[in-house]
């Protein structure tokens, strides 16, 4: 979500929920979209996530950070708690096909369907510090503040869900170069 | 691969844009709540309800209605206490039954944790307007109404049943079903009868709901022309499950979710829906219209069976359950 603008909270305090809203919906939406790999389940969580603000209990502090660090947040940990869900109930999916398995990954025509299985097959964890780095260029100390987790630990998550990429979709390294 | 590499194969993952009618929706109800704070948990119910199944207050889950009985009718509906759970348990369950020759049948089983609970009440008349019932919760219930499902693989938690020795039309009785199963959940169906046919409750008015939402009511189901399955029950939900003894389930959604697994296999128009499958034309009429929006494109997920039942006949039920994301 960089290029947004430091959007404070403060323009939310002061009424302009709609300029918030228009600001950063596309962004969260992204997010969510790359989290949850559905586009129903994304725009869900975005207007839970504005909803959210406005819950008694919701408090944000405008010192530590613009706005829209603290909404990627709020949609990470709503689609966290969304996941888990869904993972509860495929608990024992008795007749798919595990989508950690490289080879079950190469068998996607398309390479962006590839790409987006296997980041879908990262660790959660991994998968949305990948998410934010890449996708939404946030730096190291951003996503740290967003996951709520120690730099050293965004760098390990980050190496390791690179690593694993690397090793999902190597079959699509060549095809690459040898379309350029 | 190096890191330039697998920079270039993650830019090929484009997402889509957010649809315009996301703000449009959006943007009203928050600014709403922001005048009216207190109904933030109503609203966070209300989007819920996108998934599928009614969350509110006193909604059932699921109605199921029919004649057990000449001259008795009766309406199942089920709820889940407390309601906000009504969404959790909607994706872990499936329930089906049957009503006819003086019984009914329900039994709900649980996905996660391989077990069901089912009974069957028993009608005989001994007056007019007047019944006797008996009731049983036994395993065997659940044999005859479930073909497909490896009943080895499943715990059975006998169904508290009404201790009610006979019923008249205006009678409600209620069973609960999965007992103990979570300590704070409670699954539970409520039995109304009356001397006439019993309504339906409608479905929520909710446009986001109605875009995914198919509802068959008492499906008949036809495989070229040649009725295969029929049954007096209302199946909510964004995918609608036919389960059939040799070739696995078919699982039916309008809206895939983004689901790759989902293929377009045919179109729900009215109260009709029809696909095919491998070289198999199914239609499945309902008595009430199946989804919004004039003609709908149906996706179709097969899931193979696992255990083929060899030199049986193939039997077929019906069930709904949550959004083809969750296949």
């Amino acid at each position: 979500m960089r290029g947004t603008g430091n959007t404070h909270y403060g323009d939310f305090q002061n009424g302009d929920l709609a300029g918030l809203y228009d600001r950063h919906h596309a962004g969260l939406f992204r997010f969510a979209f790359r989290l949850t790999g559905n586009a129903s389940d994304a725009e869900e969580l975005v207007q839970e996530c504005f909803l959210s603000l406005l819950k008694p209990g919701a408090s944000y502090d405008p010192e530590k950070g613009p706005a829209d660090r603290y909404l990627l947040g709020v949609v990470r940990n709503l689609a966290r708690k969304r996941l888990r869900q869904r993972e509860s109930f495929m608990a024992e999916p008795p007749e798919e096909a595990s989508t950690s398995n490289p080879e079950s990954i190469a068998v996607h025509a398309q390479t962006a369907d590839a790409v987006a299985a296997a980041i879908a097959a990262l660790p959660v964890a991994q998968r949305e510090v990948l998410i934010l780095s890449f996708y939404h260029q946030n730096s190291i100390a951003e996503i740290a503040a967003v996951t709520g987790i120690d730099s050293d630990a965004v760098k390990s998550r980050l190496y390791r869900a690179r690593t694993t990429l690397k090793s999902l979709l190597a079959h699509y390294a060549p095809l690459k170069e040898a379309s350029k | 691969m190096t890191d330039a590499e697998l920079d270039r194969l993650l830019d090929t993952w484009q997402t889509p844009e957010p649809s315009p009618s996301m703000r449009q929706s959006a943007l009203p109800q928050v600014q709403a709540l922001r005048r009216w704070p207190w109904a933030v948990a109503a609203a966070c119910l209300a989007l819920a309800a996108v998934f599928g199944f009614m969350t509110l207050n006193d909604l059932p889950v699921a109605q199921f209605a029919g004649s057990p009985a000449p001259g008795l009718h009766a309406r199942v509906t089920v709820f889940v206490e407390p309601s906000a759970q009504t969404l959790y348990w909607s994706w872990r369950t499936g329930a089906a039954g049957s009503m006819g020759n003086g019984r009914l049948v329900r039994f709900v089983y649980d996905r996660v944790s391989k077990t069901y609970s089912s009974y069957q009440l028993n009608f005989t008349p001994i007056g007019p307007g007047l019944w006797s019932m008996t009731a049983d919760a036994s395993e065997q219930t659940f044999a005859k109404a479930t073909p497909r499902l490896d009943l080895s693989r499943y715990r059975h938690i006998p169904a508290r049943l009404p201790q009610v020795g006979r019923v008249a039309a205006g009678d409600t009785v209620e069973v609960e079903l999965l007992a103990g199963l979570a300590p704070s959940d409670r699954f539970r169906e409520t039995v109304e009868f009356s001397a006439t046919p019993l309504s339906l409750a409608a479905p929520p008015d909710s446009p986001a709901r109605e875009h995914a939402e198919m509802r068959v009511a008492e499906p008949r189901v036809e495989i070229a022309g040649r009725i295969v399955h029929q049954d007096g029950g209302i199946y909510t939900g964004q995918t609608i499950q036919l389960d059939s003894s040799v070739e696995g389930t078919y699982v039916l959604a309008i809206d895939p979710k983004g689901n790759s697994n989902f293929v377009e296999a045919g179109f729900a128009e009215g109260a009709l829906v029809e696909f095919r499958a491998g070289s198999r034309w199914f239609r499945i009429v309902s008595s009430a219209p199946v989804a919004a929006g004039g003609r709908r494109t149906v996706y179709l997920l097969h899931r193979p069976s696992q255990g083929r039942a060899a030199g049986l006949p193939e039997q077929f039920s019906v069930s709904s359950s949550g959004p083809a994301s969750l296949f």
